[in-house]
């Protein structure tokens, strides 16, 4: 159908206008109504870039043709990967700060807390169900127990995603994606310069290191989203300047 | 989804079924009401037919209420230049108003309020098959008649 009739049609269908006063004074008194939290997460999903997932689901295709064919060196090739997920979902979750729209962002119907929140908890669920599926993975060749591979894993990552929120919140703009960045390529290089040693530092008796480390890892994670949660609730002073 | 946007588009709708300003406003607004107090949000795309079928059963009411009274004729804006768009929207206007008016009803959801196939079916009842048949249908049935008109390809 041609473009010309199709505007025609539309333009056959018109209607006056309705008064615009009135319907200001509607829209602005409708009441919106509440979202269920399941809701508001697959919302906010919605939103996330199709990068995410698609490099997501590109580092487990990796593992997967890792596994097939170079088993043993599987792992720490992966391990220098997984910062790339950190990095991810990092710079995922402090988009609106990176490109100036967090004091935009606060004047919509959710709040930035609650926003980012989300965001982190979906990216951060996504991911350790990537670590989860690569787990098994990455075993092949060794004779290590899921929970040590898991660990070697989760380590590069939670190292990225501390690295990079510290920067995040003490970098302003678009700085923050090559802080990030950066804090990314020193975590993999420092993996794949260490492959060498893969044999001494992924022995059984430093099993208690790594635990103690996932665990420093885990709570310094916490204390950084803590404070990133908090970074948002600074910006209300500049609301309060607003009539 | 943009409130404002989809306001525009049910008042347009109403407006479609009621042919009176005030009336399609009134019946619009009362729609959104119900639609929300329903629990629904714009944010589902897939409530998006409800709130039409909500629209469609007030104009029914109205209409009832009303069936006594003349109906206006529906207007187009007058454009303070008219071009030939405006003209030949007036033609398609006059065309379009031969066809039955479930037919015009598809025309309009589909090319005037932009609304996806599965929202039609769900607003007029009918299977995919149906719709996409009787949107053909009545294309061809309007580009021959259009053609009779002079109206330009």
């Amino acid at each position: 159908m041609n473009h010309q009739l199709k505007r025609s049609i539309q333009k056959a269908f018109a209607a006056p206008k309705p008064d615009p006063q009135e319907k200001a004074r509607f829209l602005k008194t409708l009441p919106q109504p509440q979202i269920g939290m399941f809701r508001f997460i697959l919302v906010q999903a919605s939103y996330l870039r199709k990068a995410t997932w698609i490099l997501s689901g590109l580092i487990l295709l990796l593992a997967l043709f890792g596994a097939r064919n170079m088993r043993q060196d599987t792992l720490w090739i992966i391990s220098a990967f997984v910062p790339v997920l950190g990095l991810l979902a990092v710079t995922e979750s402090t988009r609106s700060m990176t490109y100036g729209m967090s004091e935009f962002e606060m004047s919509t119907r959710f709040s930035l807390k609650s926003v980012v929140l989300a965001r982190m908890s979906i990216l951060g669920l996504i991911h350790f169900a990537v670590i989860a599926a690569l787990t098994p993975l990455c075993r092949s060749g060794h004779d290590f127990s899921l929970l040590r591979t898991g660990m070697y894993l989760m380590v590069p990552y939670l190292l990225t995603v501390n690295f990079s929120l510290w920067i995040a919140r003490r970098v302003n703009g678009k700085e923050t994606i090559y802080g990030c960045m950066c804090a990314a390529v020193i975590v993999s290089g420092i993996h794949t310069g260490l492959h060498f040693a893969t044999g001494l530092i992924y022995q059984e008796i430093y099993t208690g290191w790594w635990i103690v480390l996932s665990g420093f890892l885990l709570i310094a994670l916490a204390h950084e989203i803590h404070c990133t949660m908090k970074r948002t609730e600074e910006y209300t002073w500049n609301l309060s300047l607003i009539g | 989804m943009d409130l404002e946007e989809q306001y525009d588009k049910i008042y347009r709708y109403c407006y479609f079924r009621l042919c009176d300003r005030h009336l399609a406003q009134d019946v619009t607004q009362e729609a959104f009401l119900r639609f929300y107090r329903q629990g629904s949000g714009l944010d589902n795309r897939k409530a998006l037919p409800y709130l039409y079928t909500i629209a469609k059963n007030l104009c029914i009411d109205v209409f009832r209420k009303q069936a006594a009274a003349p109906i206006e004729e529906p207007e187009i804006e007058a454009a303070s230049d008219p071009s030939e768009e405006w003209i030949d929207a007036l033609v398609v206007r006059s065309v379009v108003s031969k066809l039955p008016k479930e037919e015009q009803e598809l025309l309009f959801l589909r090319y005037a309020n932009a609304l996806p196939i599965n929202a039609i079916c769900k607003i007029t009842g009918l299977s995919r098959f149906a719709v996409r048949r009787k949107l053909s249908k009545s294309l061809k049935w309007l580009k021959e008649e259009l053609k009779k008109e002079g109206f330009s390809e």
